[in-house]
Formats: C-alpha cells, sequence, structure tokens
C-alpha cells in the first residue's frame, strides 16, 4: 500500500491541500525534494499533453448524434408506438422460434436486409466469400471476427454490382442485428453512393483499403466490420 | 424536480463532449469501440434524462454515465480490474536511478515513448485509469472522482498512487528495452529523439 507520506505528497501535487496543509507541508520539505516534486510535476504535465492530443471528437460523430436526438425530438408521439411494435416483433420472434421449422433470426432482419436476400449470390460462409472475392479480383483479406469481438457480427452474404462497366463487390453483414453493407471497387473514382440499398442508414464511411475504394453503411457504426479487411 | 429540456441536454453536451471523448478514447482497452461507446454513453444519457435534475452537476453525471460504458465495454473485452487489496506493491516500484533519467527530460523522454504511452495507460487496472483520467483529462477533484466512481476518497487516492508508479514502471521497461534510457546514460541522444 502507498505509504500516508506518499499520499500526502500526492494530495500536495494534486492540488488537494488546505492553505494550511500546504504551509506545514511546504516547511518540511528540503530544496532536494522541491526540485524533485518540481520535475515530477512537470513529467506529468508533459504526459497529460500527450494524453490529450490526437484524440478529437470527430464532427461527424457529433452530428450523428445530434441527428438521433433530433429524431427523437420531431416524433415524440410515436416513441409509444414504436416501444408496442418493438414488444410485438420481440413476441412474434419467440413465437416464430418455437414453430416446426420457424427461423425466429430472419424477423431481426431489417426489411432493407430482407429486400437484398434474393440477389445474394454467394451465402454467407467466410471461406466462400473470401474466394469468390478473389476470384473476382479483390484481393483483399477478410478475417472472422475474434472471440473478444465488442460487437455480434455475422456474415450474411455477398453479390455483385455493375456500375458503369465496373464491378462492384458488396459483403453484406449483420452487426448486433442491424444490417451493414460494404461496397469494395477497384476504382477509386467511381460513385459508390449509386448503389446504396439502405436509404434508412444511420451510418456511412468512406475510406480507402489498399487500392481499393470502400463504402459501408448500415444502421449500426461499421467500424469494427471494417477492421476485418485489410 | 426541475428537468432539463432536449436542446439544453444538447447545448451543455457540446460544451463537454471533446473532455468526455478524450476519456473514452483514454479509458476503452479496444480503439475500434472508442465511438460506439461515447455514442452509447450519450445516448443512454439521454434516455435517461428525466432522472437528472436541472442545476445540478451535468459533468459529473455524464462522467459517471460515460465511465459506466467504458468499465462495460472492457469488461467485454474480457479484462478485470484488479482487488485493490491483492496488489503487491514492489511490482511497481521504478529503480531511483532509472527514475531521475526519465524526469530529467520529460519532454524528450514521452516523446521517444511514443504510442508505448497509450499502451501502458490501457495496462492500468480500470479504477486506475478511471480515476487518473478524471483527475488530469476531466480535472476533477478528488471528491468529485470519489462522487463519479462511487469510490471512497481514500480508495480514489490509493488507485491514483498506484496507477502513477505502474505507468511509471512500464514506461521505464520500454524505455530500457528500447535503449531509450541507455542514450541517456552515454550522454548523446539521437538526433531523431532530441528533435522530437
Amino acid at each position: 500500500m502507498a505509504t500516508d507520506k506518499d499520499l500526502l505528497r500526492q494530495a500536495y501535487m494534486d492540488g488537494e491541500l488546505s492553505v494550511e496543509e500546504i504551509i506545514r507541508f511546504e516547511s518540511e520539505r528540503s530544496e532536494e525534494e522541491f526540485r524533485a516534486l518540481q520535475a515530477e510535476q512537470a513529467f506529468e504535465s508533459v504526459l497529460i499533453e500527450k494524453l490529450e492530443a490526437d484524440c478529437a471528437c470527430p464532427d461527424e460523430l457529433w452530428q450523428d448524434i445530434q441527428n438521433r436526438i433530433a429524431a427523437s425530438q420531431r416524433q415524440p408521439q410515436t416513441r409509444r408506438l414504436v416501444l408496442w411494435l418493438a414488444a410485438l416483433a420481440a413476441v412474434v420472434t419467440i413465437v416464430a422460434g418455437l414453430l416446426p421449422g420457424g427461423n425466429a433470426r430472419s424477423l431481426l432482419f431489417h426489411s432493407e436486409l430482407a429486400a437484398v436476400k434474393d440477389r445474394i449470390e454467394v451465402p454467407g460462409d467466410w471461406q466462400k466469400i473470401r474466394s469468390s472475392l478473389t476470384e473476382h479480383g479483390f484481393h483483399l483479406a477478410l478475417t472472422e471476427p475474434g472471440t473478444d469481438a465488442y460487437h455480434k457480427i455475422e456474415l450474411y452474404g455477398l453479390l455483385y454490382h455493375d456500375l458503369a462497366g465496373e464491378q462492384v463487390a458488396e459483403v453484406c453483414f449483420t452487426c448486433c442485428g442491424e444490417p451493414i453493407s460494404v461496397y469494395l471497387s477497384k476504382d477509386q473514382d467511381v460513385d459508390l453512393t449509386q448503389l446504396v440499398d439502405f436509404p434508412a442508414s444511420t451510418f456511412r464511411h468512406s475510406s480507402p483499403i489498399d487500392k481499393y475504394q470502400v463504402l459501408a453503411v448500415g444502421g449500426h457504426s461499421p467500424t469494427e466490420i471494417l477492421s476485418l479487411f485489410s | 424536480m426541475a428537468k432539463l429540456t432536449d436542446d439544453e441536454f444538447v447545448a451543455l453536451l457540446d460544451r463537454y463532449r471533446a473532455e468526455l471523448f478524450r476519456y473514452v478514447a483514454r479509458n476503452v482497452w479496444n480503439d475500434s469501440v472508442i465511438e460506439d461507446v461515447f455514442s452509447s454513453a450519450v445516448l443512454a444519457a439521454y434516455k435517461q434524462l428525466d432522472e437528472f435534475e436541472a442545476g445540478t452537476n451535468f459533468r459529473a453525471w455524464m462522467y459517471r454515465i460515460v465511465t459506466n460504458k467504458c468499465y462495460v465495454a472492457n469488461r467485454e473485452f474480457k479484462r478485470m480490474s484488479i482487488d485493490i487489496e491483492s496488489v503487491d506493491e514492489s511490482h511497481f516500484a521504478v529503480q531511483p536511478e532509472l527514475e531521475r533519467r526519465m524526469l530529467d527530460d520529460p519532454e524528450w523522454f514521452l516523446e521517444a515513448c511514443s504510442d508505448e504511452l497509450h499502451r501502458a495507460m490501457r495496462q492500468l487496472s480500470t479504477n486506475e485509469r478511471s480515476c487518473f483520467l478524471l483527475l488530469t483529462i476531466a480535472k476533477c477533484s478528488y471528491k468529485e472522482i470519489a462522487g463519479i466512481l462511487e469510490i471512497p476518497v481514500g480508495t480514489v487516492m490509493t488507485h491514483l498512487a498506484r496507477g502513477r508508479k505502474r505507468m511509471r514502471r512500464l514506461l521505464a521497461e520500454y524505455a530500457q528495452a528500447g535503449g531509450i534510457i541507455k542514450n541517456v546514460k552515454s550522454g548523446v541522444k539521437p538526433a531523431c529523439q532530441r528533435s522530437a
């Protein structure tokens, strides 16, 4: 355990002592001890400076949060209805799961994802999707999420689009039950947003991975899913 | 009990969002969840807005919610905080000579440690890190930290002392292993480190 002397010294450095305590503390210190205290304070102020650097709240994140709050403000009367619908959906999901041959999981998918379902060319098998991407010239690594993944990620399937003669791959996931599509193009200039199938998408994230243009859209932050690609 | 309106909530949050985000960024173990943890904390606060009494300490209330979200995120990451009574502090002690060299030129030393600084921060226990970040980034007093973390002030002081020792120990080990301290001993700092 830290000694009382250590804790008193720390409280002095942290500005936690009263005036009387400061006077008493300082009167009992030698010059050498003061120098050591000053060195420690200098060390810590640089340390704090380093910790505070490079971690600003992204404007787009703040904007997204504001939008979500504003959306709640605009529709206060629908909140109760939404809760009732959510409760109803949960009941239907449970009942469907109990029925022979019922597929409770599919009821959790949003209508947008259901719309994609019929066009899926390669179903959600990690190895098959990796192979298909390679066969189509998309030489990207796609790693399965580890057991320590923060979000529940499931691979839903893969389909291809033709966009002005350029082939675009769309890898469909669900993250915590929310659909997310990741569009991959070998052409950095093509406008991938033309393909966006999720009109109500909350999150859109665009960034290159290696030589590929990548656009992720969906009802959930795609950060962890994008980290699966390299 | 007076309540905040949604607009007042957003305005107050805008005032503190930079420091709250920094706190999350330095508190969670997994970089990929920083934005998620921050968003979920804000939206959780918004949902609980009825529980907040206007005119009381909004900042401390937000820090409590954000801290809980960080705890949950880190617990998900399968790392538990260390029991305060079960730690042998001799493991954290830095040799006096080594410490003197670290403190000799902190700007250069911490620049040389670079990313190791953030890794070291993440190796502190959850309580050590939260106490340290609330003190340094959030500029909270011991009493405020105790209120946010719902622990006694004496425990805050112990976590702070232990966290600081552990952090220095980790940085010292890195500096020794990476030859940073050795360069100081010979009196010659590499040019790239001197200019940093």
